[in-house]
């Protein structure tokens, strides 16, 4: 791979982001024992490793790096790094840390990992390094108060340009302008993007009209939903709705706004709203595993559950939430129901999740059939008038 | 109005929320120096703000690494694909880009 091959040059052969190479460097420097941590925020493809590597090897550092594919929780990360961080080895070499992607710690994968990165940062024995594509996040946000951050942008495609010209006489390779000037223009600034795709076209001949229909076209967010229940071929439905600019949270918030916003009678309603809690169950269990690989068929099952219920009539796209007297409704009965769970706990010894799976709808059912006796009895058994009322609620609906 | 990036300049007085309007938008200010965009600055934001503001134009130069002249993005033939205000100040001018020995004169240049 080119993009490995060209990734060990010296720091003055990195482009782009010159100012905060600069600064980079002169912190990496000019460290001393106590001195803040770097926290480099920028988007992929902007030089923010290379920078850490090519600076540590002029500056006679080695790098422990802790990327993204390891689990980074406390105790890994305090097993990794406690002992090495306070001692030296036989050669005194000179050590620092990089801890790349932190805006990707959270959740149970990484329990403790944050918590234990903010203990360090609070008196570092080595130079430490973070690197956070999004600085938005709340735990960028967060470590930037206690780090020196330091910006990297996109490059621009002027520079990108000379760099693939470099990079294809150094392979001695002559390529044309206009497969170079075509191949910047598709990095979008980001320079490890655009060697990739030099090293895959250029000995591909007629590659420039190629690479135009390569080009991601980013649909909008309405055109892609719409094209979801509207497009009666599904490959186009699917193609259209790979191509929307959200992630998967945000289309699935956009698919449950706009279902509960159509007007669909209460079967189609029922059957939408079960596939978007299937699609909720898939998103939730791949932020918990963390098994990135699986969302390549999110879209794909999103497709397979929403393509074929024939609403398309009647859809309407919203990226509001719901209306207000819907989410109260939701809300009241939520905290009815969850008084009640507890009550139920203490009596019967269950959990609220067996109570609310098996017992629940057997009272409601019994209830449904025999209404006074099922209230008798749980006005003789001890419960508030808030289950009887719920019971009540239900039978009537 | 025409700005340098990573140039210092001077604005008129703009009054006091419109200062911190401007600090909000990530630009720097020095008493002696003026003010300067940097890494952090929203650029997009400052260019309409500022516009509004002083009821003009306003234009962000990058600088030719190479030669350091101003380089006008607006009649760049890359204009439509990049995305220069979110981009590194540094840029080529069109005679520095057209060098065959542009990269190495960059990297001499840092």
């Amino acid at each position: 791979m080119w993009t490995e091959k060209y990734r060990n040059i010296r720091y003055n052969q990195i482009v782009g982001n010159e100012k905060a190479r600069e600064t980079f460097y002169s912190w990496l420097k000019n460290w001393k024992k106590g001195d803040k941590a770097a926290l480099l925020v920028g988007q992929s493809g902007t030089g923010k490793n290379t920078s850490v590597y090519a600076a540590a090897r002029e500056l006679g550092y080695y790098v422990i790096e802790l990327n993204a594919s390891n689990i980074r929780t406390k105790e890994y990360l305090n097993k990794k790094l406690g002992n090495s961080l306070y001692t030296s080895d036989l050669f005194d070499e000179k050590r620092m840390v990089l801890l790349d992607e932190v805006d990707g710690i959270y959740g149970r994968e990484d329990y403790g990992g944050t918590e234990y990165i903010n203990q360090l940062l609070e008196k570092p024995p080595v130079p430490i390094v973070l690197t956070a594509n999004d600085c938005t996040n709340e735990n960028v946000m967060k470590l930037s108060k206690k780090t020196v951050t330091i910006y990297y942008q996109k490059v621009p495609l002027r520079v990108i340009l000379m760099y693939l010209r470099h990079i294809a006489d150094l392979e001695n390779k002559g390529p044309s302008n206009k497969l170079l000037s075509e191949v910047a223009k598709k990095s979008c600034g980001d320079v490890r993007a655009a060697i990739n795709l030099l090293q895959s076209v250029i000995d591909v001949p007629d590659t420039v009209e190629q690479i135009n229909i390569l080009k991601d076209t980013v649909i909008s967010k309405q055109d892609a939903i719409l094209a979801l229940f509207k497009e009666k071929n599904v490959e186009e439905a699917f193609y259209k709705f790979s191509k929307i600019d959200a992630d998967a949270r945000e289309k699935l918030h956009i698919l449950f706004y706009s279902i509960l916003a159509s007007d669909l009678d209460k079967e189609q309603r029922e059957v939408a709203l079960k596939a978007i809690a299937d699609i909720d169950v898939f998103e939730r269990r791949l932020e918990n595993t963390q098994e990135w690989r699986m969302l390549r068929w999110y879209d794909r099952t999103i497709v397979g559950k929403l393509h074929n219920l024939d609403i398309g009539q009647k859809f309407r796209y919203s990226e509001k939430e719901p209306i207000w007297d819907l989410k109260l409704k939701y809300w009241t009965e939520l905290r009815v129901f969850r008084s009640i769970k507890e009550k139920v706990n203490q009596k019967y010894h269950i959990s609220t999740g067996e109570f609310s799976l098996y017992y629940l709808p057997c009272l409601i059912n019994l209830a449904r059939k025999d209404k006074e006796k099922v209230l008798n009895y749980l006005q003789y058994t001890g419960f508030d008038d808030n289950l009887i009322s719920f019971v009540e609620k239900k039978v009537k609906v | 109005m025409e700005i340098v990036e990573g140039e210092w300049f001077r604005l008129p007085h703009l009054g006091m929320d419109n200062f911190r309007t401007l600090m909000s938008l990530g630009v720097r200010y020095d008493k002696a120096k003026g003010m300067l965009i940097d890494e952090g600055t929203n650029k997009n934001l400052l260019v309409t703000f500022l516009s509004d503001v002083l009821k003009e134009e306003i234009i962000i130069y990058k600088k030719c690494a190479v030669c350091k002249n101003k380089v006008d993005c607006r009649i760049c033939e890359y204009n439509s694909d990049c995305d220069y205000h979110n981009s590194s100040a540094s840029c080529l001018c069109k005679d520095c880009l057209k060098n065959e020995e542009n990269y190495a004169c960059y990297i001499m240049n840092l």
